[in-house]
């Protein structure tokens, strides 16, 4: 049975990379010739994409399990993490999110264009083809002057191809997811925590599929983490600051920092358990408030679930299991109702709410009767 | 000093600016029709120097071409609109002071947009944008010339008086922003 799971994983991941193909936009002339030819009905694509997230989330758990039950060696669980990231690679990005276009467009104004990406929008270029298919031209820079930096690399060795900057941005991201899940191992010495985040439908589809830079982000919080561990605080703050200037959300975590220098013990398990917490605390507080500044996008998700897979309880880790899905899930009342008004936020909110606050009622529950 | 406070505080420095350009106040245009933004702090104003020291930094800021036609092209709207107020208050001296200030913003404005490739994407709604911002100044100036005095005898204390030549200085700005339409 493990070998059959084992091996059907990257043709189901391969199958996911073809998929993705269906959802070309009508406007992405460099991929004309697919647009044409692989086209589905619009519901069935919705049906498929639901059957997609549930086969993912089904691959994950039964391999969480397997990790749990020692069934899943170090050696499979890196070739799963190789596989995932080399199967998706070649993923058409925008299924979910058309991120990566607002990334590359901003990398296009600061190094083409040579002007102040937060003071020039895209769609000031009139013309240039990039605002045919690009869904937000009309913002300024939304990331940190960090990132504009890091995205220097995938924009100048693209040599102006749109098509192959677009894979080099992939390759970016699926290096740094790489790197995290590194970090992740350091930090723990144990395989399950690499493969709860890295296996994570959600970490995958939003960083391997859709290209979101907030991976970039976490692997320089952690780095910061890391540094901070091992009293190496001029390095740290510099890699804090990384993070805090790749998409602002990690300011918060300065607050932890300020707790490290005013705490007596500054060393040992409880000490590092304890700033992994409250920098997972931070993390959820700032991914429950982004709703104030537009919405709460499924791939924020990212910015916590590497403190729940350090240190998570069983149940803090049931419930990021559970709010994964229910992010994945977000999309949907889109896709059904073609507009973000109306009934599509009031859906998206209950989706998302709903299954972790029965998960947390559940809980609640049965603490109570466990005491009794 | 230890190395760590240094770090700390020149972070705390470098971040300090960034937040605080990005904080800054921007002038807001509609798209349909130019409008002029609404006046700024007034030549008297505890934080007149303030903008001033302001618009100095911000020049390093909107680096790249279409930026910096923006930067000049919202402080020359900027100073005609505290000149404008400066005439309605018989504030003469002032008031030409700050239509020769928007009168420097408008050439420079001019002189970036010209040293652009006409063929960079965007460059024909820049040239409309100046065009129409060319054509509302020269509308302010216009009705400066016929609601102002043609001369004014200013004297400040313990000076000789000067006469100021206002309708030959409002129609010498009204002429240089004729050279875009």
């Amino acid at each position: 049975m493990k070998r059959v799971v084992l091996f059907s994983y990257p043709v189901f991941l391969l199958i996911v990379t073809i998929f993705s193909f269906f959802f070309v936009d009508t406007h992405f002339f460099y991929l004309q010739w697919v647009f044409e030819h692989l086209q589905l009905q619009r519901n069935l694509k919705i049906f498929l994409l639901l059957i997609v997230i549930i086969i993912f989330f089904s691959y994950y758990v039964y391999f969480l399990h397997l990790l749990q039950l020692r069934k899943l060696t170090k050696r499979e669980g890196i070739f799963l993490i190789i596989i995932t990231a080399l199967c998706l690679l070649p993923a058409y990005p925008t299924v979910f999110s058309y991120d990566i276009f607002n990334y590359m467009a901003t990398a296009k104004v600061a190094y083409f264009y040579k002007e102040n990406p937060y003071i020039v929008m895209p769609i000031e270029f009139t013309g240039d083809p990039i605002l045919r298919f690009m869904h937000a031209p009309n913002k300024t820079a939304l990331y940190g002057p960090v990132w504009i930096l890091i995205s220097a690399v995938p924009y100048l060795l693209s040599f102006g191809n749109f098509l192959v900057g677009m894979y080099l941005f992939k390759v970016l991201v699926m290096v740094f997811y790489l790197l995290v899940l590194y970090l992740l191992f350091k930090m723990s010495k144990n395989m399950f925590p690499v493969l709860f985040f890295g296996l994570n439908p959600l970490v995958v589809i939003e960083t391997l599929l859709s290209g979101h830079n907030d991976i970039v982000m976490v692997w320089f919080l952690l780095l910061f983490l890391l540094c901070i561990f091992r009293s190496k605080y001029g390095p740290g703050i510099t890699f804090l600051v990384f993070s805090i200037f790749i998409k602002y959300a990690t300011l918060p975590v300065v607050a932890v920092f300020l707790f490290i220098r005013k705490s007596k013990f500054q060393s040992g398990k409880v000490w590092r358990t304890t700033v992994l917490r409250w920098s997972m605390y931070l993390m959820v507080i700032v991914f429950l408030l982004s709703f104030l500044r537009e919405e709460i996008y499924p791939w924020y998700a990212i910015w916590f679930l590497p403190f729940v897979a350090l240190i998570g309880s069983r149940k803090k880790r049931t419930l990021a299991v559970i709010l994964s899905v229910s992010l994945l899930l977000r999309y949907f009342p889109y896709y059904i109702f073609l507009t973000p008004a109306g009934m599509t936020a009031l859906v998206k909110s209950l989706i998302t709410f709903i299954p972790v606050l029965t998960v947390l009622f559940y809980f609640a529950i049965s603490h109570v009767w466990s005491k009794k | 000093m230890g190395e760590r406070t240094k770090i700390t505080k020149l972070i705390a420095v470098i971040l300090f600016f960034f937040f605080s350009a990005l904080a800054s106040p921007r002038i807001l245009f509609s798209a349909s029709s130019y409008v002029l933004p609404y006046p700024s702090a007034m030549p008297g104003n505890k934080t007149y120097p303030l903008h001033l020291l302001e618009e100095k930094i911000l020049q390093y800021w909107y680096f790249g071409g279409f930026s910096s036609i923006r930067y000049n092209r919202e402080l020359s709207d900027k100073y005609l609109v505290e000149a404008k107020i400066l005439f309605e208050y018989q504030q003469f001296p002032l008031a030409l002071s700050a239509l020769h200030t928007s009168d420097i913003y408008f050439q420079k404005a001019s002189e970036v947009y010209l040293t652009q490739s006409p063929e960079k994407n965007g460059m024909r709604d820049i040239q409309l944008l100046l065009h129409s911002q060319a054509q509302k100044h020269q509308e302010i100036l216009q009705s400066l010339i016929d609601t102002t005095q043609r001369e004014f005898v200013w004297q400040e204390e313990r000076a000789d008086p000067v006469r100021l030549k206002i309708h030959e200085e409002l129609k010498n700005s009204r002429k240089m922003r004729g050279i875009l339409l």
